[in-house]
This record gives C-alpha cells, structure tokens and sequence, in this order.
C-alpha cells in the first residue's frame, strides 16, 4: 500500500513537472487556452497503471499545484473544468473495450478543451468564444494521438513498476 | 494501441469542429462596432470609426483597449500571462480578443446599428 501512494506522489511530481515544463514551451499566444498536454501523460500512465482513484488524485493534485503556483484562483477554475470533464471522459473510455490508448487520450484532450472553454462562456457570458474551439479541438487531436502514443510506449517499459505494485499489466497480447 | 472505435472518434471530433468553424466562417463580415463585455455583463459599446481609448480598472485589474483606424487591439493589461496583448488587432466582423483572468470579452458585431433605413 505505502509503495502505490509513494509511486502516486512520485507521478504527481512528475505531472506538475510537466505542467511547468509545457508552460515555458511556446504555443500559439493567439488562441486561449491552447497547450500541449503534457500532464495529460502521466494522468493516462497512471490510469493504466494505478486505475481511477490514484489518477484522479494525480489530476487532482497536478491542477491544484500549478494553479496556486502559477496562474492564479481564475486559472484553477478553468483548470478545474476542463480537467474534470477530461478525466470523467478518460476514466470512462479506458474501461470501454472498443476504445484503444489512442482513443482515450484524445477523448480526454479534446474534452479538456471543450471543458475550459464552456467555462469561459459561462463565466463570460459569451458564446463568441466557441470560434476558438475548432481550432483548439484539432490540435487536441493531435497532441491527444503524440499523447496516447508516448503512454503506450512508455507503459510497455513500465513492466517492473507493475510488478513492483503487483499489478496485471493491461496489455498482455501485446509485447 | 488505436482501435477502429479510436479513429471513429477521432473523425467524429473533427467534424464537429468542422461544423463549428463554418457556423462561425458562414457570419457576414464588415462589422462597425465594438462591444466589451466584463464578467459576462456588457461593459460598453463603441463605435468602430472613432479612435478611442477605453479603459477597464476592476480592483487593480487594468486593461486598456485602444480602438484605431478599424481595428482594436489590447494595449495594455496587467494579468498573468498576457495573452490578450498577443492576440494582435482585430478588424473582422465575428473576431473577438479575449483577457481569461480578467474576464474580459472583445467582440467587433454589426454591420450597421438600423436594420434598415427608410427614407
């Protein structure tokens, strides 16, 4: 039990890492709310690996850290939203059979987006914003699919941390 | 790693961001006047033509809007990130620039203000 909550601590660190990281990576300054997804990695590692409750603590704990530390009560709302709703989505596509990593992470991307931006529209009362979404739901795809991709590389190479918090390995068929 | 159910989804989403965007690309362009609108409650409108600068102090939060030649950019701002100040000028009917942690919202509309004119 002591080693799933130190390997959940060590991915929560991981996450918030990453956050920071994606933060001092330009993207389009023209579109708000556009971003990489880096943590959206270790969210999705930690769903395959540890299951719901740790990755959503993982969620959790990376929205709530890097809103105090870096943008601020406003940005934690639309944080929050969007992370919510994608890790709902996520946890939900991940025990759905027909849906692959792939799948999962540009679901959880692509809601991510949908999240943020239906907050600020509520919170703004103004639909006019929805022009951003097209853009911000294509490059949720994409950056959903390097995502996903790099998740099942990396899971494969996590074989001993699976022993090591003696858990089945998700993909067995698959070397 | 990706599943037939994955690429349909994928699909799916991009047709409704293609729906969305020519829902939006359909709107007449040509606009005349420049509505703010401040934690969802319009703030003001102003007039295109007219070079102005428009101020908006919310406790501290300052935003200066600056209406020039047909076009309004943000010129100044004091949030974190600064991310409205790159969004450049705007001078389309249906762009907007928006300040997140300021809850501020830029929008060009109207091609004119009378639906029609009889004379």
């Amino acid at each position: 039990m002591t080693r799933k909550i130190t390997l959940c601590a060590m991915l929560s660190a991981v996450a918030i890492a990453l956050a920071y990281i994606e933060l001092l990576i330009p993207v389009s300054t023209a579109v708000p709310g556009i971003k990489l997804g880096l943590p959206n990695l270790v969210v999705l590692i930690t769903l395959y690996l540890m299951g719901t409750r740790y990755a959503f603590a993982v969620s959790m704990v990376r929205i709530f850290i890097v809103s105090l530390l870096f943008s601020g009560v406003s940005g934690l709302l639309y944080s929050l939203a969007g992370g919510l709703l994608s890790f709902a989505v996520m946890a939900l596509f991940c025990r759905l059979r027909p849906f692959g990593i792939i799948g999962v992470s540009v679901a959880g991307a692509a809601c991510h987006n949908i999240g943020q931006i239906g907050v600020s529209i509520l919170l703004m009362a103004t639909p006019g914003l929805l022009v951003y979404l097209p853009v911000l739901l294509l490059t949720g795809v994409v950056t959903g699919i390097v995502i996903g991709a790099s998740a099942w590389v990396l899971l494969k190479r996590l074989r001993p941390v699976f022993d090591f918090i003696q858990q089945d390995f998700p993909f067995p068929d698959q070397t | 790693m990706i599943k037939k159910a994955d690429i349909l989804m994928i699909l799916a989403v991009l047709l409704l961001a293609a729906g969305i965007w020519i829902a939006f690309a359909l709107r007449p362009a040509g606009a005349q006047t420049v509505s703010v609108t401040v934690d969802g409650k319009p703030y003001g409108t102003y007039s295109l033509a007219e070079n102005q600068e428009i101020e908006i102090n919310q406790n501290g939060e300052r935003n200066i809007l600056i209406i020039k030649n047909g076009g309004v950019h943000m010129a100044q701002s004091n949030c974190p990130g600064g991310q409205c100040l790159a969004q450049g000028e705007i001078r389309d009917g249906g762009a907007s620039i928006v300040c997140l942690p300021h809850r501020i919202y830029v929008e060009l509309s109207g091609n004119s203000e009378y639906d029609a004119i009889v004379s």
